[in-house]
């Protein structure tokens, strides 16, 4: 385990020969963090080779993130070590390995793409040729915003330009933090084929994202993330099969009361609802119209069936474009 | 520390400096301000040397330069925060120490121009006035550096505060309170019993500024300034650091 100072780890830093720097390119072992007395991640085991392609799945506030924030070296774990090829993460040498993508615009308003993109180029070394930077912009579809300020730009072009930003320098490793949000359809098969010829040239991409259907042929591998703990990691196909879709139900009954028996009756539980009282459900998508016939034996007036996937079913939604409605 | 990158982080800065209006205002406003300061400041002082004219208007391009540097420092970092662009610089290949190195040179630069364009229309008509009397060019040199190393150690004090805490008011306040402590360090001294009297008014910011000032600096004042921004510069890159830890 690394040591907690930042200094010491700084000085460390400096001790570890390149050499002894192997693979995977990520290495994630017991990382935990806490923050405002939360426990954000537990103990995270994580690791990812060359090539591969791991998308990061979750609700809101399971971790993922963070996750990529600790890898990225913006935040340090309380716990646990996080490498990027072999290197601390608290080292400048890993962040000089990795492409970060955050979740929101990383720009300044004033500066322009074209800027912000040199900017960038020359933060990781690399001086940018007025031919290359406007290759560069085209490949991502920017060429015509090259001179708008980032602060004009919509959400989905800021995201093209930090995608573009942290890709130029041909990043061993590329954390993307909900890259297709705000991204329309053709924009999307975009970016993911820029992300797939990426991961072909050797760079490990590890992507947190909501299920979406865009992301299913890229994804070569999901982590499940719940809670700050990962509950499941594989082969996508794989995932599906040993996690059956679950949702969870909510009826909203017509009745203005909903006795706790009645919702016992479908295998439910009464929860708080506008109109009083509804009988929320979890199980199996298959068993979704033998819980509506017992709903309706058990003599609910069912007036509206409101239902989402559960943490894990959000695996299913990555193998297919099929969305639950 | 890579010295390229330090520079590149500079140039960053100044340009972020130069684009932003607010920047340009400010110096539209300081520039006559300086100017009333200074003539309301002769008014009442008629025939005076010409070395005594140019103590005054060097002791107010100090404390001009030492007020730009100190928001130019406490803006550095809060900026970068409030837009969101710190991201892009923390997940960088560039080292904290290059970070401050970057962000120092650059507030005291654009401190120390500052307080140049707004006195050097008046440094021009006294040396003219005063012909080859008392102008010396070294007083003027010697005040330069004073002016630069004000400046500098101002912004190092606002880096500091930039770092170690978050809220933006905060950030100033802070910066604030350690420049007033640094500058009445002279007029506590004279209430504090004997030993510690002397220690106490070495830390006087206005003593060793006025040093400069009259163009007459000794090492003592040099290694003040150059000991302040060390501390304030060390300070912000662990502040810089503890930050990764939330």
């Amino acid at each position: 385990m690394p040591p907690r100072s930042p200094e010491l780890r700084s000085a460390v830093c400096a001790l570890v020969p390149v050499a002894e720097r192997s693979e995977p390119l990520v290495a994630v072992r017991g990382v935990a963090v806490e923050r405002a007395g939360r426990r954000v991640l537990r103990g995270v085991d994580l690791r990812v080779v060359a090539g591969e392609r791991v998308v990061l799945l979750g609700p809101n506030g399971a971790g993922k993130s963070t996750l990529l924030r600790v890898l990225a070296g913006l935040i340090l774990a309380d716990a646990g070590d996080a490498r990027i090829a072999g290197v601390d993460v608290a080292c400048v040498d890993a962040r000089a390995r990795l492409g970060y993508v955050h979740e929101s615009a990383a720009t300044r308003a004033e500066s322009t793409v074209a800027e912000h993109t040199r900017e960038i180029a020359a933060l990781n070394g690399l001086t940018l040729t007025r031919a290359l930077l406007a290759e560069t912009l085209a490949q991502h579809g920017l060429a015509t915003l090259a001179d708008a300020p980032c602060g004009s730009l919509s959400h989905g072009q800021a995201r093209r330009v930090a995608v573009a930003a942290a890709l130029i320098a041909s990043p061993s490793v590329l954390l993307l933090d909900e890259p297709l949000d705000g991204l329309d359809a053709s924009h999307a098969d975009a970016l993911v084929a820029t992300l797939r010829s990426a991961s072909e040239r050797g760079c490990a991409l590890l992507i947190a994202s909501q299920p979406h259907a865009a992301l299913a042929p890229l994804a070569t591998r999901a982590v499940c993330l719940a809670a700050g703990r990962i509950v499941a990691d594989g082969v996508p196909a794989t995932l599906r099969a040993e996690h059956a879709p679950r949702v969870t139900l909510r009826l909203v009954v017509r009745n203005d009361w909903l006795e706790a028996a009645s919702a016992a009756a479908v295998g439910g539980v009464r929860v708080p609802h506008a109109r009083g009282f509804a009988c929320e459900v979890h199980t199996e998508r298959k068993q979704v119209s033998d819980v509506l016939a017992r709903a309706h034996a058990a003599g609910l007036e069912i007036e509206a069936v409101d239902w989402r996937p559960d943490d894990l079913t959000a695996l299913s939604l990555l193998g297919s474009s099929e969305a639950l409605t | 520390m890579r010295a390229g990158f330090a520079w590149l982080i500079a140039r960053r800065e100044l340009a972020a400096l130069a684009r932003a209006p607010s920047s340009w205002i400010a110096l539209a406003l300081a520039s006559p301000a300086a100017g009333v300061a200074f003539l309301s400041s002769q008014r009442s002082l008629r025939a005076r040397p010409a070395w005594m004219v140019l103590e005054d208007l060097f002791a107010l391009s100090a404390a001009l330069a030492a007020l730009a540097g100190l928001l130019l420092g406490a803006r550095a970092l809060v900026d970068e925060r409030l837009s969101g662009s710190w991201v892009a610089l923390a997940a960088a290949p560039v080292s904290d120490i290059e970070t401050i190195a970057g962000k120092w040179f650059a507030a005291t630069a654009a401190a120390t121009a500052t307080a140049m364009a707004c006195s050097a229309p008046w440094l021009a008509l006294v040396a003219a006035d005063a012909g080859s009397t008392s102008a010396s060019a070294a007083h003027s040199m010697g005040a330069l550096v004073g002016i630069a190393l004000g400046a500098g150690t101002s912004a190092a004090i606002g880096l500091a505060a930039g770092a170690l805490v978050r809220a933006p008011a905060a950030v100033l306040a802070s910066a604030g309170c350690v420049s007033l402590a640094l500058l009445l360090a002279g007029r506590v001294s004279r209430s504090v019993a004997a030993p510690a009297e002397h220690a106490v008014g070495w830390l006087s910011a206005e003593l060793h500024a006025l040093a400069f000032a009259q163009g007459e600096p000794g090492v003592s004042d040099v290694a003040y300034f150059f000991g302040l921004s060390y501390m304030a510069l060390t300070a912000s890159v662990v502040g810089l650091r503890r930050s990764r830890w939330g």
